[in-house]
């Protein structure tokens, strides 16, 4: 029996090519500037679970053509390396580890880890528009704009930042995970579908299944953050004691059981694709399940 | 951070529901199947069991409920309602899995002759739509009709209020049929998904609830306009006529071959008018009950002597009918899994009140004994001596509404031994000879050989003996106070049956002629029976017979006879009485216009009971003036309703009804199979 953290076959797959992708497109550590493409490479290429990454590839899979969807994947990973810098500065979150290893600005410094943030957003949309026709890669940079920008990525951590130490309401707790974690998923999974061609009903499911799936996750990190191992999870934990969280507001055992309907609201958006999505399920199990 | 305000989860998760997460619904539960490793069929298989498990416990209460208001007895308490709710749900799943299931299957199969790939892909979503509209379309319908066909309109308010739960649950379906098609047509061609578009589906569910609605408006705007159920009687006053009446029905009694008895003391010869009323089916329960109330069997709801009792539940269900599509199909069900058995239609079922109930009611002094349907008697039904007291007194032990009110019964057990000698002599007076007057005694001498040969002797002193008793019963409660005595008389009708079954085993000769003997000496043996109740000493009687005959006291006397035959049209019967007529045919003719649901307003117009309006029948003959009172002529005083039988009136459980002896007493009379 496969343990409940063990990440799926498909997953592992998944990582390996999407890894293999990273590593060829990111300049090499000798290349100049050096140190901020070492910078890059050692957040990027760090271990992940590479999650969004999957969102895209099986986006797109259940649509019928997986392989159009590797330039999203890689754009969600760019993304998401960058945010996470970005994130765990001193003047953000101030984390110390990230991915089981040394935050990059306390191996780099602040100065090279803004660097390599700015330098991995530009890889994104560069990876973008040289994968897809152009009016396909406009809509595909149009949307990871928004993900990004203040009603995304960006505004969900200023959302964060504002509401350290203090007590928020439930609405807006949903608004920085929305922002912060949601935004992203989604753009994963709704752009891989728009790379195969997907319809807008199918394009509208991925959507519904990320929002779930999205607001899932965050809330197993949330968990995490007060149960889990930091040798599992590979990054500082027990930092969100002084944020508000979902287990703030519903206790450990009400945030694990609201985190599994989430994924099964998830599955059951899945419905339409038939067995075709059954990877996208194992994912929603996994998250549901993960320990790390 | 510990928030200062911790909610619990369901608020929790209303919240998350507000900010649109977690709106899966029914979908949810019905495509739970959807796993990785399922065939698309595999997947339609549970999830329309799912969608039969839904459905199945949405209908199962509501059919429940909407069954026990339509069909007064058959749930006689919680246990019944739960019992008959889970076998409700249980028929509607399976239905309504497999009627989806049948649906989708022609979906999927369809898709696939609907051309190429572009074709299938622009169709395949108004199939899936047009799928569950079917679907939903043939619920709400099913519900619909089935509410108008079984019985009578309710109130404009109950019915709109039933449809619109019939609307809402078939939306609910045809949404969840929406969805299975869709993910099973999806499944079938690959490549070319189908996403459910939620939006549609609200679309198509209040598509279905306008339906349902109009269905509704049009329901209401074509019901018949009848009066609302179970309408508050009112008081009745009785108009005083003086008139006491002994009302005795025979049954099997054929008004022709009495004629040929002349002379003799026959029903007929006792009555001053006549009338004739065609129609009148074998089965004595639906008859007589139709005679006593005034109503047909599709009102009074017994429409056949055995009805189905449902295994677990006490209360019974009534022998299906044309206008009953419905418990015919839940009869056949049940037959088929072997969960009903059958049973002896009883009062439980019966929803309008007999003439003498109506009498009770308004205030007069009623007697009644052995009537069809008449137990479980009730204390407010005036005095009543059930077709099961006979067996109560023989049996002893606790009253289970045999004889009302109950305090008569402990003088009648006692007094049981002397009444029963004196039936059985007063039976062996029907072998006396042929020539006796009228007012001969009933228990005169009797010779030695009668010349009938043993067999029929025997059949002819069981009859005898049956009517016997129910005449000393009623001999032994009449008296000078009682306004209205009936009593109902099988034995001519068993007698009948059994020299028929005689003579086709044997074929003897002297068989058949003795058999036509004891039919002759029965008549005139019923004719003395009802004369002695006419000298009875009271103010007035009146006898009413039907296809046999009625003999009233000292006063007047009304009566039915009629001819059972194999069908209702071949069948007919006879009412006549020696009241003072004041029938626009005039006295001593014979009306030919009559029918069975006329003898109840006659015997209650008689009575000076106020006629209610309801009743499709009308009185044949009025009694003259008297000094006792005004006349009950063309405006006497009528109300609206009598008011319904009361529901709550159940049988009570257990071998103490004496069930199963009533049944083995019919059946070795013939009466059942």
């Amino acid at each position: 029996m496969t343990p409940p953290s063990a990440l799926p076959s498909f997953l592992i797959h998944y990582q390996a090519l999407v890894e293999d992708a990273l590593d060829r497109l990111v300049p090499p550590e000798d290349q100049p500037p050096e140190h901020v493409h070492r910078a890059m490479r050692y957040t990027l290429l760090a271990p992940s679970k590479r999650v969004r990454a999957a969102l895209a590839l099986l986006g797109a899979d259940v649509c019928g053509r997986e392989p159009r969807a590797m330039g999203v994947a890689l754009a969600a990973e760019f993304v998401h390396a960058s945010s996470l810098i970005l994130d765990d500065l001193p003047c953000m979150d101030d984390a110390q580890m990230r991915r089981g290893q040394p935050a990059s600005h306390v191996v780099f410094g602040e100065a090279t880890s803004l660097l390599a943030s700015f330098a991995l957003l530009d890889l994104a949309y560069r990876t973008l528009t040289r994968h897809y026709e152009d009016h396909l890669a406009a809509r595909l940079v149009t949307l990871f704009s928004e993900t990004v920008g203040t009603d995304g990525l960006v505004g969900g951590q200023a959302d964060d930042l504002l509401a350290a130490n203090r007590e928020i309401t439930f609405e807006r707790l949903e608004r920085i995970h929305r922002l912060k974690t949601g935004m992203l998923f989604s753009a994963a999974a709704t752009g891989g579908a728009l790379a195969a061609g997907g319809l807008p009903a199918q394009v509208s499911a991925l959507a519904a299944y990320a929002k779930n799936l999205g607001l899932a996750f965050q809330v197993v990190d949330d968990l995490l953050d007060v149960e889990g191992a930091e040798s599992e999870t590979g990054k500082s934990l027990r930092r969100d004691e002084k944020k508000t969280t979902f287990v703030s507001f519903s206790g450990p055992l009400g945030a694990r059981e609201l985190a599994g309907e989430l994924c099964a609201t998830a599955t059951a958006a899945l419905a339409p694709f038939g067995s075709r999505a059954d990877r996208l399920r194992e994912l929603a199990d996994f998250v549901a399940r993960r320990t790390r | 951070m510990a928030h200062s305000h911790p909610e619990d989860v369901d608020a929790l998760r209303a919240k998350l529901k507000a900010l649109g997460y977690l709106d899966a619904g029914v979908d949810r539960f019905v495509l739970a199947p959807v796993r990785a490793g399922r065939s698309f069929w595999q997947i339609a298989l549970r999830a329309c069991l799912r969608m039969g498990v839904l459905g199945g416990l949405l209908l199962g209460v509501s059919g429940g409920i909407a069954v026990a208001a339509r069909l007064p007895g058959l749930v006689t308490g919680a246990r019944d309602a739960l019992v008959l709710a889970a076998m409700l749900a249980v028929a509607f799943g399976a239905a309504i899995s497999l009627a989806a299931l049948l649906v989708i299957a022609a979906a999927a199969r369809a898709v696939r002759w609907l051309g190429p790939a572009p074709a299938v892909s622009r169709r395949a979503r108004p199939l899936a739509l047009t799928v569950g509209a079917l679907v939903g379309a043939a619920c709400l319908a099913y519900l619909t009709l089935w509410w108008q066909a079984a019985g009578d309109a309710s109130a404009w308010w109950i019915t709109t209020a039933a449809l619109l739960m019939a609307t809402v649950i078939s939306a609910l379906l045809a949404h969840a049929t929406t969805t299975i098609a869709q993910v099973v047509v999806a499944g079938t061609t690959p490549g070319r998904d189908v996403t459910p578009r939620r939006r549609l589906s609200l679309r198509a569910s209040a598509a279905m609830a306008g339906v349902g609605a109009a269905l509704v408006a049009g329901t209401i705007a074509l019901a018949p306009s009848t009066p609302a159920r179970d309408p508050v009687p009112p008081a009745l006053t009785v108009v005083p006529t003086g008139i006491r009446l002994v009302v005795v029905a025979i049954d099997g009694y054929d008004a022709e071959l009495a004629g040929r008895h002349e002379p003799g003391p026959t029903v007929p010869a006792l009555a001053r008018t006549r009338a004739l009323m065609p129609r009148m089916s074998s089965d004595p329960a639906r008859e007589w009950t139709t005679i006593a109330t005034g109503w047909p069997a599709e009102r009074h709801g017994v429409t056949a002597l055995e009805v189905r009792r449902i295994a677990g539940l006490e209360g019974q269900m009534p022998a299906s009918t044309p206008a009953s599509s419905w418990t015919s199909a839940v009869a056949a069900a049940a037959d088929l899994l072997r969960l009903t058995r059958p049973a002896l239609n009883t009062g439980v079922i019966r929803r309008e009140k007999t003439f003498w109930e109506v009498a009770a009611q308004a205030g007069l002094r009623t007697v009644a004994v052995n009537w069809w349907t008449s137990w479980p008697a009730g204390e407010h039904d005036g005095t009543v001596l059930s077709e099961r007291a006979v067996l109560r007194l023989q049996a002893g032990g606790a009253l289970a509404g045999e004889i009302a009110p109950a305090s008569l019964y402990p003088d009648l057990e006692a007094r049981w031994p002397d009444l029963s000698a004196r039936a059985r002599a007063i039976a062996h007076g029907v072998l006396a000879t042929r020539d006796l007057p009228a007012d001969a005694p009933l228990t005169g001498d009797v010779p030695a050989d009668s010349g009938i040969p043993d067999a029929v002797t025997g059949a002819l002193l069981e009859a005898a003996t049956l009517d016997a008793q129910q005449y000393v019963l009623l001999d032994a409660l009449l008296g000078a106070d009682i306004d209205l005595a009936t009593i109902y008389l099988p034995g001519l009708d068993i007698l009948t049956n059994r020299l028929r079954h005689l003579g086709a085993s044997q074929g003897a000769t002297s068989v058949v002629l003795g058999s036509a003997d004891a039919v002759h000496r029965y008549y005139l043996w019923l004719g003395r029976l009802l004369a002695s109740l006419r000298r009875q000493p009271p103010r007035g009687s009146v006898p009413a017979a039907d296809s046999r005959e009625t003999v009233a006291g000292r006063a007047h006397v009304l009566w039915i006879v009629g001819h059972p035959g194999r069908s209702s049209a071949q069948g007919r019967a006879m009412l006549g009485t020696d009241l003072p007529a004041d029938s626009p045919a005039g006295e001593s003719d014979e009306l030919t216009q009559a029918t069975l649901f006329d003898v109840a307003p006659t015997i209650l117009r008689a009575l000076g009971v106020p006629l209610s309006r309801e009743l499709p029948g009308h009185p044949l003959w009025g009694p003259a003036p008297t000094a006792a009172g005004a006349g009950n002529g063309p405006e006497a005083p009528a109300v609206a309703t009598y008011g319904r039988r009361g529901t709550t009136r159940t049988a009570a459980a257990g071998p103490a009804t004496l069930d199963e002896e009533m049944r083995e007493r019919l059946r070795s009379l013939g009466y059942v199979q």
